[in-house]
């Protein structure tokens, strides 16, 4: 162990506001935001948002940093110290050890996704996916990750030298510090990032069908299909459950990070216009920026039908890496150039988030085991591989989706909850809006005082109610006759932390699949006559959607697509000679039975996932334990 | 664009703009340096 290092500090203001702005914008503004808005009720999505980024961001965004600037002033840069210093009951450092294990685990699965940024740019710069098919990209996305279907093992070599040097890129920004590290790269991605997603969104809004031979729609169809209100969704409490989710994911709330970089302010600096203009520009670049690409340039290429088919899940994932390559293909000699300042642009969002991933970690052990910078950035990385090393060797059901859940969505909103009532009740509203007032060059209207102290944590509480007891029919038939007949009785959604706990989405899959793979091997198996009345089926159930009052213009035009896409597969299937048609069979069941064994081992795979985020968090909290041990004998605590 | 999307859209989008402005204009026009005392 070295001795104590020297107090960091910001060079400045514009730079902690672009190093706060990288850490809040991410892969979610680009991919998530779009199709979750356009899931939830397109322009009305954005009125709950709006409210969420009222009564829970900018509130929490304000107390954050007050904490963060609070417990630096006293020598803590991380959450186990700054929750301490706001109480003096011990279980509070041991609560802050969420700020460490949240950063930790999505790290580990954060960087891995960071490293197909980097790999899909540099791709693109050379003009890789030139020329390619869907079915091109989709292998190009295997081999990188090694990922196939039904397998649980996912090794590519090439996937993780590059995961590899995503690290170590990280550890070595990370270990430059906070002026010459993370203050730099911010400085520079975050204006490239900005400048990358403006040409982007223009090109893309400038797409004519009436010129441009590959486009099949205008990309104001998809413009208004994000922006259309459709009000309806308002009474739907899922909705505002998803928009609260978004405000979380969008602003880093409930991590630790805002807390760590906010830690090396001095007493008087500023917070108060310093964070909102941190929150204001994460808000650019998700609502405008972000709503700009993906949907509209996808519609454009696409059509809607095919673009609500694919973000029905409320995730733009599968289109930004798997489909997004192929159409920047039509645009000549730009493709290459726009999948750099694609991908490029997905990787700075990525990699600011991720070095702040790493600071509070790394301040940890600086400030309680006496690390120096360089050690403490390598002991980071070390620290990533346990979790890391499963990600990029297994299939992404496997720990990817389970770090996912929850880390990024269960836990964030525990924290939150937590500093909430830590900071407006514990430590005292009064002081704490005398905290958020110190130095501030923004007078932020008293009613947030009030909004802090009782608005917040309400709603906190009811998303984390909303989230955990989540039912399959939604929320809406038990609030609205609770006590009627017609109301379904109550079963777990398979997305709540319940029904996530009982692996409840793994057997609804597992039973969905192999219910697919029936239906598939039944419909192979057809004669000729029974394939034409199956074809006329799917007809007449065309026709029933298109008379379907109860259904919105999009979600009609979704389902008349997937039935159309089903009648061009069965009509495929009649062309088939019978001995093509037989290795059909055999095929579907042996990948069949394959899904079988994939979804019976999954459970297991997930247990020994959760027994590691345990081990992680106890491995933390031992670490807080003798730090303390440690600051009590020397008179420090 | 139906003139509803188009009407919300711009709502929205001149509210983020102005406030994302405002307080880059507050920040770079502001005399204060990170650790000062004032």
């Amino acid at each position: 162990m070295s001795e104590s290092p020297k107090r960091e500090q910001w060079a400045s203001r514009v730079g902690l506001v672009l190093a706060m702005a990288g850490n809040a914008v991410g892969l979610g503004n680009f991919l998530r935001f779009p199709a979750q808005a356009a899931k939830n009720g397109g322009g009305a999505f954005l009125i709950p948002y709006i409210v969420a980024l009222l009564v829970v961001g900018l509130p929490l965004i304000w107390v954050e940093w007050a904490m963060g600037r609070f417990g630096g002033q006293q020598g803590h840069h991380s959450t186990p110290g700054v929750f301490q210093a706001f109480h003096r009951s011990r279980i509070w450092k041991y609560f802050g050890v969420m700020g460490l294990w949240v950063c930790l685990i999505i790290a580990s699965y954060y960087l891995y996704i960071e490293t197909w940024c980097m790999a899909y740019a540099g791709f693109s710069a050379v003009n890789g996916f030139g020329g390619m098919n869907r079915g091109q990209v989709a292998e190009f996305f295997s081999q990188l990750t090694g990922e196939k279907e039904y397998e649980l093992i996912a090794i590519s070599t090439w996937g993780m030298a590059l995961f590899a040097v995503c690290i170590g890129l990280n550890v070595f920004i990370l270990s430059k510090g906070l002026a010459k590290g993370i203050e730099i790269v911010s400085k520079i991605g975050m204006p490239l990032l900005i400048v990358f997603a403006g040409v982007l969104a223009l090109r893309g809004l400038m797409i004519d069908p009436a010129t441009d031979s590959h486009a099949v729609a205008s990309p104001m169809t998809g413009l208004n299909f994000v922006w259309q209100p459709r009000f309806t969704s308002l009474a739907d409490p899922s909705v505002w459950l998803a928009a609260a989710g978004q405000i979380f994911f969008t602003l880093s709330i409930g991590m630790g990070t805002i807390h760590c970089y906010a830690s090396y302010l001095r007493e008087k600096d500023d917070i108060a216009l310093t964070g909102a203009t941190a929150a204001w520009t994460n808000e650019f670049c998700e609502v405008i920026l972000g709503g700009t690409i993906l949907i509209p340039v996808a519609v454009a290429y696409m059509g809607l039908p095919e673009v609500v088919d694919k973000t029905s899940g409320g995730s733009g994932f599968g289109l930004g890496f798997l489909v997004f390559p192929t159409l920047f293909n039509n645009w000549g000699a730009f493709a290459p150039a726009a999948g750099v300042f694609w991908f490029g642009l997905l990787f700075f969002a990525a990699i600011t988030s991720s070095l702040a991933m790493g600071q509070p970690v790394m301040a940890f052990l600086q400030e309680e085991f006496k690390f120096t910078r360089e050690r403490s950035a390598v002991a980071f990385g070390l620290l990533l591989l346990p979790p890391a090393i499963p990600v990029a060797i297994m299939h992404s059901a496997t720990f990817n989706d389970e770090f996912d859940y929850w880390a990024s969505t269960f836990m964030l909103v525990v924290f939150a909850l937590g500093e909430t009532i830590l900071f407006a009740w514990l430590f005292g509203i009064n002081r704490g809006w005398a905290e958020i007032m110190k130095g501030a060059e923004l007078k932020i209207p008293i009613i947030f005082k009030y909004v802090i102290q009782y608005v917040t944590p309400v709603f906190l509480i009811l998303i984390l109610i909303g989230s955990v007891f989540q039912p399959k029919a939604g929320w809406q038939p038990y609030l609205s006759a609770p006590f009627s007949e017609k109301t379904p009785a109550w079963s777990w959604d398979s997305g709540s932390v319940v029904g996530r706990l009982l692996h409840l989405d793994v057997a609804e899959r597992h039973a969905k699949d192999l219910e697919g793979f029936d239906t598939k091997i039944a419909r192979l198996k057809l004669s000729a006559e029974d394939r034409a009345k199956e074809i006329q089926r799917i007809d007449a159930k065309i026709a029933e959607i298109r008379e379907d009052k109860s259904l919105v213009d999009y979600e009609r035009d979704a389902n008349v697509f997937r039935q159309e896409q089903l009648s061009k597969s069965i009509t495929e299937m009649g062309k088939l000679t019978d001995e093509e048609r037989a290795s059909s069979v055999m095929e579907a069941v042996e990948l069949r039975a394959k899904a079988d064994r994939f979804y019976k081992q999954l459970p297991a795979w997930r247990n020994f996932d959760r027994f590691l985020m345990v081990a992680v968090y106890v491995f933390f909290s031992v670490l807080v334990w003798i730090a303390w041990k440690r600051r009590t004998a020397e008179g420090r605590a | 664009m139906s003139a509803t999307a188009a009407t919300f859209m711009i709502v929205v989008w001149a509210v983020i703009v102005v406030n994302t402005g405002y307080c880059f204009y507050k920040l770079l026009t502001s005399d204060r340096q990170l650790g000062s005392d004032d």
